[in-house]
């Protein structure tokens, strides 16, 4: 079971190497083996107008995404108290409509916003896509335990405001800050709902780089898949690690 | 009294979004479903109503499209759950670091960002079926895996143990009591990777070619190459008809007590 696991394993990280050698490839086209290696991919990525402009925009949104997703999930995780009301199905409801169908409807609805509030649209569903993780990893620490120190607090003569900003905050830092990456992250890398919505100007890094993809694949968006790759992993890993440090 | 009243508060504002961005926009697909196209002005007109979006829908012309994205969902399925399952099985009792490790292997893929497998898949094989089926797969397993995996760490694999010290065989343990045990969260992740693999875009949209064209992927040509709005808001329609079908059916046996 072990052995395919690991081929398992190999199987799902092998596309993620392929895409970082290529990235490193000299040659415009891909060709193996690869003897030299290059940064030349990497550097016109990050000195591309458009690309940094894009991924600057998709990292504010993805920020905006994930604290929102973290903001709505603190008190859901608090209501939920580790079961699973029939209501909290609702919330999942974003994440299991196709994609496509729910950009669509919220096609309209983009258009008659004012110029400019588009982005706003797609901050708070990229944020309800994200909600669902944040609610898992918030939902995992406020159980009972929590409860009994917040009743403790209040036992001790704290005011709930104080017995959550001096108790209960510091306790759920880890899972709120492992909530916050892993949302963020989901977001910054979402393509559907920014293809749909996004206008001309105002394309986050997948929305950008849609076309590329279905039309002529270049080094420099093998070398883009490979930073926003590297940023994903990095950042994921760190929640894993603080949160998993912290649930022990 | 008081408690219910702050429940609501509390969980007030997350419901209040879904049901402002969710609600309005499917009953805005269904509307737009219902109108006719605009003929050069605009994307559709406003106060029309028709059937015609549904009825060519339903005509043999769409038969093939609508049957290639059903096989296509089924096929996803039929590829993401073994996969899943020998993702899951081992950290079902791992703890700590190596638990932590492990969900970060099995989540990589996904939160690596769609476009790393999908520029691999590009470079590695020719446009058609299988490659867009691999990149769904790429893109859906890490789900189905975590899926599976919360489900498999709620269950007592001591049982098993006692099964064999019972004088079970090995498969009798599996199929008997190792797999029954399983079923639920093997459904659901299936469930899943059906409802995903059936409104799949970016796969076929990037590596399916001409033949590997889903009803996702003709709903994003008719919409933004063809701007046909209402048609591609029917098929949107059908794409929610279809999934929400599997998302109501219940696994055989299923009742409100065993799945508490």
């Amino acid at each position: 079971m072990r052995l395919l696991w690991i081929a398992a394993t190999l199987l799902m990280m092998a596309p993620l190497v392929v895409t970082l050698w290529f990235s490193f490839s000299p040659d415009p086209f891909f060709t193996l083996p690869v003897s030299d290696w290059s940064v030349r991919w990497f550097t016109q990525a990050v000195t591309g107008e458009q690309w940094r402009q894009a991924f600057f925009r998709s990292l504010w949104m993805a920020g905006l995404s994930g604290a929102l997703a973290v903001g709505l999930a603190i008190p859901a995780a608090w209501v939920s108290r580790g079961k699973a009301p029939a209501w909290l199905a609702l919330y999942l409801l974003p994440a299991c409509l196709p994609q496509v169908a729910w950009a669509m409807g919220l096609l309209p609805m983009a258009g008659s916003l004012p110029e400019g509030s588009r982005l706003c649209l797609l901050v708070v569903a990229q944020a309800l896509l994200g909600f669902p993780v944040a609610l898992l990893l918030i939902g995992l620490r406020v159980d009972g335990a929590f409860r009994m120190l917040l009743a403790a607090a209040a036992d001790l003569g704290a005011s709930p405001a104080q017995a959550w900003w001096r108790v209960g905050l510091p306790r759920l830092f880890p899972a709120i800050a492992a909530a916050f990456l892993l949302a963020a992250t989901l977001a910054f890398h979402e393509p559907v709902l920014c293809l749909f919505l996004c206008q001309p100007g105002e394309e986050t890094l997948p929305a950008l780089v849609w076309p590329t993809l279905r039309s002529s694949l270049t080094p420099v968006v093998a070398a883009l898949a490979s930073l926003t790759m590297g940023c994903g992993l990095v950042i994921a890993g760190w929640a894993l690690g603080v949160f998993g440090r912290w649930f022990r | 009294m008081r408690s219910t009243r702050s429940n609501a508060w509390l969980a007030g504002p997350a419901l209040a979004l879904v049901a402002l961005l969710v609600v309005p926009s499917m009953v805005l697909l269904v509307r737009l479903s219902l109108c006719q196209p605009a003929h050069g002005v605009g994307f559709y007109r406003a106060d029309s109503f028709t059937w015609e979006n549904f009825t060519r829908l339903l005509s043999p012309e769409y038969a093939p499209l609508i049957g290639f994205t059903c096989l296509f969902g089924l096929a996803v399925m039929a590829g993401v759950l073994p996969l899943a399952w020998l993702l899951a099985w081992p950290l079902r009792a791992s703890g700590g670091g190596r638990l932590m490790i492990g969900l970060l292997v099995l989540l990589a893929p996904r939160l690596a960002g769609m476009l790393a497998p999908l520029v691999a898949l590009r470079l590695l094989l020719p446009r058609g079926v299988v490659s867009a089926w691999l990149a769904e797969v790429f893109l859906i397993t890490p789900y189905a895996a975590l899926v599976l995996l919360v489900h498999l760490r709620g269950i007592d694999w001591t049982v098993l143990a006692a099964a064999r010290g019972l004088g079970a065989r090995a498969w009798q343990v599996g199929a008997r009591v190792g797999l029954p045990l399983a079923w639920p969260g093997l459904w659901l992740a299936g469930q899943l990777a059906l409802g995903w693999g059936l409104g799949a875009f970016l796969g076929p949209d990037i590596l399916g070619g001409p033949i590997g064209r889903t009803l996702a992927t003709d709903l994003h040509h008719q919409a933004f190459d063809n701007s046909r709005w209402p048609l591609a808001a029917a098929e949107g329609v059908l794409l929610l008809v279809l999934v929400g079908a599997v998302y109501l059916v219940k696994p055989f046996g299923w009742t409100r007590e065993n799945h508490a």
